[in-house]
């Protein structure tokens, strides 16, 4: 459920929230790669502890 | 400048034996690790390389198209990359499923996987392949037009693009063709072929990286107008609703992303057929975007410097070359242009043998084998090399037709489209009972004649083939048939209308002729089939998961030798050696036990066969070696029929068996009224002789009426016995109902009397 969640996040992070905040197209664009870096550490941080549950 | 304008700043001769080269050293890649697969010491059965074959995703359009659009259209570039990542964060409720049915089906393409659902209905796998082929043709036309470009561009060519692009398309199909199936045993996972895409994966990410920081170096480095005109670039970039087309048109190029992600043969071939562990897909759902995120971070700092190095004179496809030539990082430049050489051969690679192996087992392999002929592993090799060259030729065709005046970005969101086509049916698929063969047929092929008319006619009308008036009068003059606005839309971007259309248009058909033909019993089972696999983690002896498990077919006389052999040929000694190790493991077998062509033994062969050459030619191959046809499913049917008529009638034996048991009950009753009546009136006699005559005498008379009366149950027995047998007549005549009852009174009295009860009759006149 947690993957499902983060994924949820990731669309709608992608989306409305990116086009509210910044001004800019630049501003934009950091804040584009910044949710998506926070994205995968935690998903990197789920798999690890699916992988924790499996062992 | 113009790229045709450039200096030949590294010579034809020099970036042609580079590209040569790296392709030969692709070869000694794959080389290696077959040899090490052979040896028991995979590479690929690790999670960073399953991760880095995922990378196949990136081609040409990333490496010089990403760029191109970025400098014109700021970020919108990056939701065909969003897509993917959602996918793979969302991969335990997207992707697991998928792989679990796969694998346990032994799917080894998507047509075959979808069919599975429809129990191997050729008409579907053909369908899809059809449909995947035709929609990945501007996909390879792409590459071509971005390998094309890309020696134009490091070479400084000038002129003889032509004669470039056809060199290009013939070095390309040779060698996807001898690449793609360079061994004999036609399985349904390369190693070497993914090895070496995983490692084509590194050097697009290398040569990316590198430009990177080079441009950052050079910004940081350098304080006058470079840097100066890179921020005002910076500062001017376009926001995503600025271009005209809204966050709506955001949403939909990401969640088209995330469809093509799925349905992409390439995709499909390295996500779930070359797939070794499913527990490296948790690794790979944040590898792979990390992947994504290092591959596209510097696409926008290359895009503005290509602007202000490069301007409006060069075509900003070309900016990751032009930028480092006009840096003068030559050697940058050569390592770029490999890179870009690798992102489109591993494209066209995977996609091509992907496509060949769905062609050759939906299409000529059970043509081949209706015809009675024989089907021999290297013929299966030679149809899918024949294959891979037809589809880079057909790529080469819609280049010359459509490509050449088209952005990369344009021509790959077209095949896009053409792949979300599958998404209604294999939504249906998992989600809906009701979908039958007829219905997914008739929506794939609406879905594709929509995105033809939508998404393929606009591209032929922009590069000349087609008359401009289709796209502002539409055609024969009528505005609602205008293929950018179809009946009138308007609101959204072309491309989004046309993914509107065709998926709207692929599921309303889809649900319509499924209503209208629903799927039959043996669809029905195998959709149960299919729900269960994608519920549970497959095992190679699953013998339910397979319709074998339904055939008569392990009840053949032969024995397992013919089987062994045939498995031989088609997937190579090796692998079946391998593969019967763990089948007898599953089984509990002991290694040298023989082996018994039972139903778990024909399921298993059944999938190991179905990996190398298709679920429907599999089938036809087991049913020939067995040496008995397994019964179709009508006649499945009607042995059914047939064993619910024994049960009807075993049920009727039953009612009658209960009814003749309470007939000799009633019968029993009926004979022992008169005897008891009888044996009381000579018992009543006996005892008192002192009885008086009139007494006597109606008790002589009683004890006569009922002797009758027992003579005539017995007739009656005999009559019904007759009649039973059809050897007696009715006879209807009238009745004395008073007579009757007063009859059964007079029997009934002396008993009545003698226990008190006498005047229960009151000789009712009936």
């Amino acid at each position: 459920m947690g993957n499902v969640l983060v994924a949820l996040l990731f669309l709608l992070a992608v989306t409305y929230p990116v086009a509210a905040i910044p001004a800019t197209g630049g501003t934009q664009a950091i804040t584009l790669f910044g949710v998506w870096a926070v994205a995968i550490a935690v998903a990197a941080l789920l798999a690890q502890v699916g992988d924790d549950d499996d062992g | 400048m113009g790229e045709g304008d450039l200096p030949a700043l590294v010579p034809p001769t020099v970036a042609a034996a580079a590209a040569f080269g790296y392709l030969l050293f692709l070869f000694a890649v794959a080389f290696w690790a077959d040899q090490r697969a052979v040896a028991g010491r995979s590479v690929i059965d690790r999670p960073w390389v399953y991760a880095l074959s995922i990378g196949v995703y990136c081609t040409a359009w990333t490496f010089f198209g990403s760029v191109g659009l970025a400098a014109k259209e700021g970020l919108w570039f990056l939701p065909i990359y969003l897509g993917p990542t959602l996918v793979m964060l969302a991969a335990p409720l997207v992707l697991a499923p998928l792989m679990q049915v796969a694998k346990a089906l032994r799917s080894t393409s998507l047509s075959d996987l979808l069919s599975a659902r429809f129990g191997h209905h050729a008409g579907v796998s053909r369908t899809v392949s059809l449909l995947l082929v035709v929609v990945t043709i501007p996909y390879v036309a792409l590459q071509i037009k971005a390998i094309t470009l890309a020696f134009t561009v490091i070479s400084g060519g000038s002129g003889g693009e032509r004669a470039r692009t056809f060199w290009v398309v013939v070095v390309l199909a040779l060698f996807a063709a001898l690449f793609g199936t360079r061994r004999l045993d036609v399985t349904e996972r390369h190693e070497g072929l993914v090895a070496a895409v995983a490692f084509e994966s590194l050097v697009k990410l290398a040569a990316f990286l590198f430009l990177g920081v080079v441009v950052c170096a050079v910004l940081m480095g350098d304080q006058g107008p470079l840097t100066a005109g890179w921020l005002a670039a910076w500062a001017e970039v376009p926001k995503i609703d600025a271009l005209g087309a809204g966050y709506g048109d955001w949403l939909a190029m990401t969640l088209l992303a995330a469809i093509a992600f799925l349905f992409l043969p390439r995709q499909f071939q390295v996500l779930v057929v070359e797939n070794v562990r499913l527990s490296h897909l948790r690794t790979a759902s944040w590898q792979f975007p990390l992947y994504l995120w290092l591959l596209n971070l510097f696409v926008l700092p290359v895009a503005l410097l290509g602007k202000v190095v490069v301007g409006g004179e060069g075509t900003p496809d070309a900016y990751v070359l032009t930028v480092p030539l006009a840096l003068g990082a030559h050697a940058l430049a050569l390592l770029v242009f490999l890179g870009g050489i690798s992102a489109a051969t591993s494209m066209v690679i995977v996609e091509s043998v992907a496509l060949a192996t769905m062609v050759s087992n939906d299409w000529i392999a059970p043509w081949w084998l209706r015809r009675g002929k024989t089907l021999r592993p290297s013929f299966l090799l030679w149809v899918r090399r024949g294959v891979i060259v037809a589809v880079v030729a057909a790529g080469y065709l819609f280049f010359l037709l459509a490509g050449g005046s088209h952005a990369l970005v344009a021509i790959g969101l077209v095949s896009f489209v053409g792949v979300a086509q599958l998404a209604p049916p294999f939504l249906a698929a998992f989600l809906w009972r009701g979908v039958s063969p007829a219905g997914a047929i008739a929506g794939l092929v609406a879905g594709l004649l929509v995105w033809g008319y939508t998404a393929v006619v606009p591209l032929l009308v922009r590069s000349g083939t087609l008359p401009d008036t289709w796209l502002t009068a539409g055609p024969a003059g009528v505005a609602w048939l205008r293929p950018d606005a179809l009946f009138g839309l308007t609101g959204m971007t072309p491309l989004t209308a046309s993914l509107w259309w065709s998926v709207l248009i692929n599921a309303l058909v889809l649900m319509l002729v499924s209503l209208w033909r629903p799927p039959d019993a043996a669809t029905s089972a195998a959709a149960y089939r299919f729900r269960r696999a994608a519920r549970r983690k497959p095992a190679l002896n699953q013998g339910e998961e397979s319709l074998a498990a339904s055939h008569k077919a392990w009840q053949a006389k032969a024995g397992s030798d013919p089987l062994l052999a045939t498995l031989e040929r088609f997937v190579g000694a090796d692998r079946l050696r391998e593969a019967l190790a763990h089948y007898r493991h599953e089984r509990g077998l002991a290694m040298d036990a023989p082996l018994v062509v039972d139903e778990p033994f024909v399921a298993f062969a059944e999938r190991l066969l179905a990996g190398a050459i298709g679920g429907v030619a599999a089938r036809l191959v087991l049913e020939g070696v067995l040496g008995e046809r397994a019964p179709a499913w009508d006649e499945v049917l009607a042995l059914v029929d047939e064993a619910r008529s024994v049960r009807a009638r075993n049920e009727a034996l039953e009612a009658l068996d209960r009814l003749k048991d309470e007939f000799i009950a009633a019968v029993t009753h009926e004979l022992r009224t008169p005897l008891t009546a009888i044996r009381t009136l000579s018992e009543i006699l006996a005892a008192d002789p002192q009885i008086d005559a009139q007494q006597r005498q109606r008790f002589y008379q009683t004890m006569v009426r009922e002797s009758e009366r027992l003579t005539r149950l017995v007739n009656q027995v005999l009559d019904l016995a007759r009649l039973d047998e059809g050897r007696g007549q009715w006879r209807h005549e009238p009745v004395d109902l008073a007579g009757v009852v007063r009859e059964v009174a007079d029997t009934v009295r002396p008993v009545a009397e003698q226990r008190g009860g006498g005047e229960g009759y009151r000789g009712s006149p009936c």
